[in-house]
C-alpha cells in the first residue's frame, strides 16, 4: 500500500515537473484565451501637524453644509486605517476582453458612492426595492466586457472607470498615496457603453454615452457624452484629451431640483475638458501633467431665475478646475522620489470642495518582495483659499500638514 | 522483474528531482566578454546555402506571434543570413497570478553556407514596464542587461526572467534545428483536365 503511494506520488511529480518546463518550452503557435487574476490591499497611517479635533483631514464641518472636501481617500489623523480589498479578474481571447473588478472597505464605499445608498446619491427609481437594486453594488467597481470586433474597432458595455484624470482609485498605480483634488471632483467611474477606434498604435479615438456620473442609475433619460483622443508622439510620451458633457447631465443637482420650484436646475448643460499627459524623458525621470476645466451653463427662465443663479452660483456659468504637475525619479529600482504640485480651483462651489486649494506632496515610495509591496511615506502640505482646515481646538484655518505611511500590497 | 521495476522507478525518480531543480541549476552561456551568448553551426549535410537562406528566413517570420516578435535589420541574400531583433514578454507568478512585467530582447542572426549554417543570439536586454492609468503595461525606457547579477528588491523574479530567457531560448535552438534543414514540401501538382 506504501510502495503505490509512494509510486502515485513520483509519477503525480514527474508529471508536474516535466508538465512545468514542458509549457515553458513550448512556443505558443495561437492565442489562447487568458485568464489573470491580480488585487491589492492598502492602509496606511499618517499624522496632522494641525491635529484637527475631529480627528478628520476633510476640513471643518462648519463648512458646505458639513461636508468639507479637503481630501479623497486617506482621511484618518493618527489612526491605522484600511484601505481597500481589490481582487480583479480579467478574461481575454481574440475577440473580447472581460472585466471584473470587486473592491470592499472603505475606500471602495468612497469610491462607489453612486452605486451605495448614500447621501450623496439621492436619486431612488420608483420602486420599493432599492435594496436589491444596491446592495452588493458597492463591490463592484468595474464589470465591463470589451468586443473587439476588428482589429482596430472595439465596443466596451457595463460599468468602467472614467478615462478623465490622472490619477485612479487603484493605490498601486498612482505614484502618490493621497489622491489630488482633480481626481476627488472629477468622475470615478461609468455606466454605459463606449466604441474605441485605433487609427494606429499612436492614435486612438474613443466615444460613448454613459449614465452620466458615477452612477448605476440615472434619473433621466439625458445621458453624458464621453469622449478620448489619445495620442503618442513618441514612445513614453502619452496625450489623452478627455471629454464628458450633457444636457441635465448631474443627478445630484438634478435631485436637489425636485419641489425646489427652481426650474434652472433642470435645464443646464454640464462640460469638462481634461488633459493628462505623461513623458518618460529619461529611464529614470518621468514628468506628468493634469490639467481640467469644467463648467456648468444654467438657462435662466427670466430675471429674478438669473439673479437667484448669480446668488447661488456666483456666475450663469460657473467653472472649476486646476492642474497638477507631477514628477519623479527612480533612484534605484528600490527607492523613488516623487512630487505633486497642484493647484485646483472651486470657488463657486460646484463640486466638493468649495474653495481654492494649492497642495505640494513629496513622496518615497519603496518597492519590496519582487514588486509585491510598496510602502510610500509621504509628505503633503495644503494651503486653502480661505480657513478651511481645521486646528486642534477646532478652529478653522487655512492650512493643513500631514506625514504618513502607506502600505500597499499587490498580487 | 523486480529490479527492472525498481530501477525504472529510480530513474523516475531521478528525471523528477532533476526537473524541479533544473532552473536553479541552469546558467546562462556567455562569451568570451563574458555576455550572455548562444551561438553554435549546425550541419545539414546537401543542403545548398540558398535553400537554407530561404527556411531561415521563414522560420524566422513565423517568430511572430502572441507574447513574442521578430523585426528584421538586414536580409542578405547574397551573404545569405540575416539578422534582426528577437523579442518576447516576460511574466511575474504562475497560473490564474501570471501577469506580464517587462520585455526581453535580443539580436538574432542566422547565416548560412552550403551544407551548414551557423544561429547566434546574443546582446540580451531586460526592457522595464509599468502600468498606466488605462492599466496597460507600457515601456518606461528603462532596460538592464541580462548579464547583472543583482536587481535588488526583485531578486527571485529576476532569477525567474534569466530562467525563462534560458528555456525560450533553447527551444528557439531545438525549433531552428528541425526547420531550417527541412525539405518544403512542394505544392500539390495540379490534376490536369481531360480533354475531350
Amino acid at each position: 500500500m506504501k510502495t503505490l503511494k509512494t509510486r502515485t506520488y513520483l509519477l503525480a511529480l514527474s508529471f508536474i515537473a516535466i508538465n512545468t518546463f514542458a509549457q515553458d518550452a513550448a512556443p505558443a503557435a495561437e492565442e489562447k484565451p487568458k485568464i489573470v487574476m491580480s488585487g491589492y490591499i492598502d492602509s496606511y497611517i499618517l499624522t496632522a501637524f494641525n491635529s484637527p479635533q475631529s480627528k478628520n483631514l476633510l476640513g471643518s464641518t462648519t463648512l458646505n453644509g458639513g461636508f468639507p472636501a479637503g481630501r479623497a481617500f486617506d482621511r484618518l489623523d493618527k489612526q491605522f486605517a484600511l484601505g481597500l480589498v481589490q481582487t480583479k479578474f480579467s478574461y481575454s481571447d481574440k475577440k473580447s476582453d472581460v472585466v471584473v473588478d470587486l473592491t470592499f472597505g472603505p475606500n471602495a464605499e468612497l469610491g462607489n458612492f453612486g452605486n451605495t445608498t448614500g447621501t450623496t446619491n439621492l436619486w431612488r427609481p420608483g420602486t420599493n426595492y432599492i435594496g436589491q437594486l444596491y446592495g452588493t453594488s458597492a463591490a463592484i467597481k468595474q464589470a465591463y466586457f470589451t468586443y473587439k470586433a476588428t482589429d482596430k474597432l472595439s465596443f466596451t458595455v457595463g460599468q468602467f472607470g472614467t478615462h478623465i484624470g490622472y490619477e485612479v482609485i487603484d493605490a498601486p498605480v498612482n505614484y502618490h498615496y493621497s489622491l489630488s483634488n482633480l481626481f476627488n471632483n472629477g468622475p470615478f467611474y461609468h455606466v454605459g457603453m463606449k466604441a474605441t477606434y485605433a487609427f494606429s498604435d499612436k492614435v486612438t479615438l474613443m466615444g460613448g454615452l454613459v449614465n452620466n456620473w458615477d452612477n448605476l442609475v440615472d434619473n433621466n433619460t439625458q445621458k453624458s457624452f464621453i469622449s478620448q483622443l489619445y495620442f503618442k508622439p513618441v514612445d513614453g510620451f502619452n496625450i489623452y484629451l478627455n471629454y464628458i458633457g450633457g444636457f441635465g447631465d448631474d443627478t445630484y443637482l438634478t435631485t436637489t431640483a425636485l419641489g425646489s420650484s427652481k426650474p434652472y436646475l433642470e435645464n443646464y448643460t454640464r462640460d469638462l475638458f481634461d488633459l493628462t499627459t505623461g513623458y518618460q524623458v529619461t529611464p529614470k525621470f518621468y514628468l506628468g501633467l493634469n490639467a481640467a476645466y469644467g463648467f456648468y451653463t444654467f438657462n435662466a427662465s427670466g430675471a429674478a431665475d438669473k439673479a437667484d443663479i448669480i446668488a447661488t452660483y456666483g456666475s450663469t456659468s460657473p467653472s472649476w478646475g486646476g492642474y497638477a504637475i507631477y514628477s519623479n525619479y527612480a533612484i534605484s529600482d528600490i527607492v523613488g522620489i516623487g512630487a505633486r504640485y497642484e493647484s485646483f480651483e472651486d470657488k463657486n462651489y460646484v463640486r466638493y470642495i468649495g474653495t481654492t486649494n494649492s497642495s505640494f506632496t513629496l513622496t518615497v515610495p519603496i518597492t519590496l518582495a519582487d514588486a509585491h509591496l510598496i510602502v510610500k511615506p509621504e509628505l503633503r502640505i495644503d494651503e486653502a483659499g480661505k480657513a478651511y482646515y481645521e486646528d486642534s481646538d477646532g478652529k478653522v484655518v487655512t492650512g493643513q500638514q500631514t506625514l504618513g505611511v502607506a502600505f500597499i500590497y499587490k498580487y | 522483474m523486480h529490479k527492472t521495476k525498481n530501477l525504472s522507478w529510480f530513474i523516475l525518480l531521478i528525471i523528477s528531482f532533476a526537473s524541479l531543480t533544473f532552473g536553479a541549476a541552469q546558467s546562462l552561456p556567455t562569451d568570451e566578454s563574458g555576455k550572455v551568448f548562444f551561438s553554435e553551426v549546425i550541419l545539414a549535410d546537401s543542403f545548398p546555402k540558398e535553400k537554407l537562406y530561404k527556411n531561415s528566413l521563414v522560420w524566422l517570420n513565423s517568430l511572430n506571434r502572441p507574447e513574442e516578435k521578430f523585426t528584421f535589420f538586414k536580409k542578405d541574400s547574397i551573404q545569405s543570413s540575416a539578422t534582426g531583433q528577437c523579442e518576447f514578454q516576460v511574466f511575474s507568478q504562475s497560473g490564474l497570478l501570471r501577469k506580464m512585467v517587462g520585455l526581453i530582447t535580443c539580436q538574432a542572426s542566422i547565416e548560412t553556407k552550403d551544407n551548414k549554417f551557423r544561429y547566434a543570439f546574443g546582446d540580451f536586454i531586460y526592457h522595464y514596464y509599468k502600468e498606466d492609468r488605462n492599466y496597460k503595461m507600457l515601456k518606461t525606457g528603462k532596460t538592464k542587461p541580462l548579464e547583472d547579477k543583482d536587481a535588488a528588491g526583485w531578486q527571485k523574479l529576476w532569477e525567474k526572467h534569466k530562467h525563462a530567457t534560458y528555456t525560450k531560448i533553447n527551444s528557439l535552438i531545438a525549433s531552428l534545428k528541425v526547420e531550417i534543414p527541412k525539405k518544403l514540401s512542394s505544392p500539390p501538382k495540379k490534376e490536369k483536365k481531360a480533354e475531350w
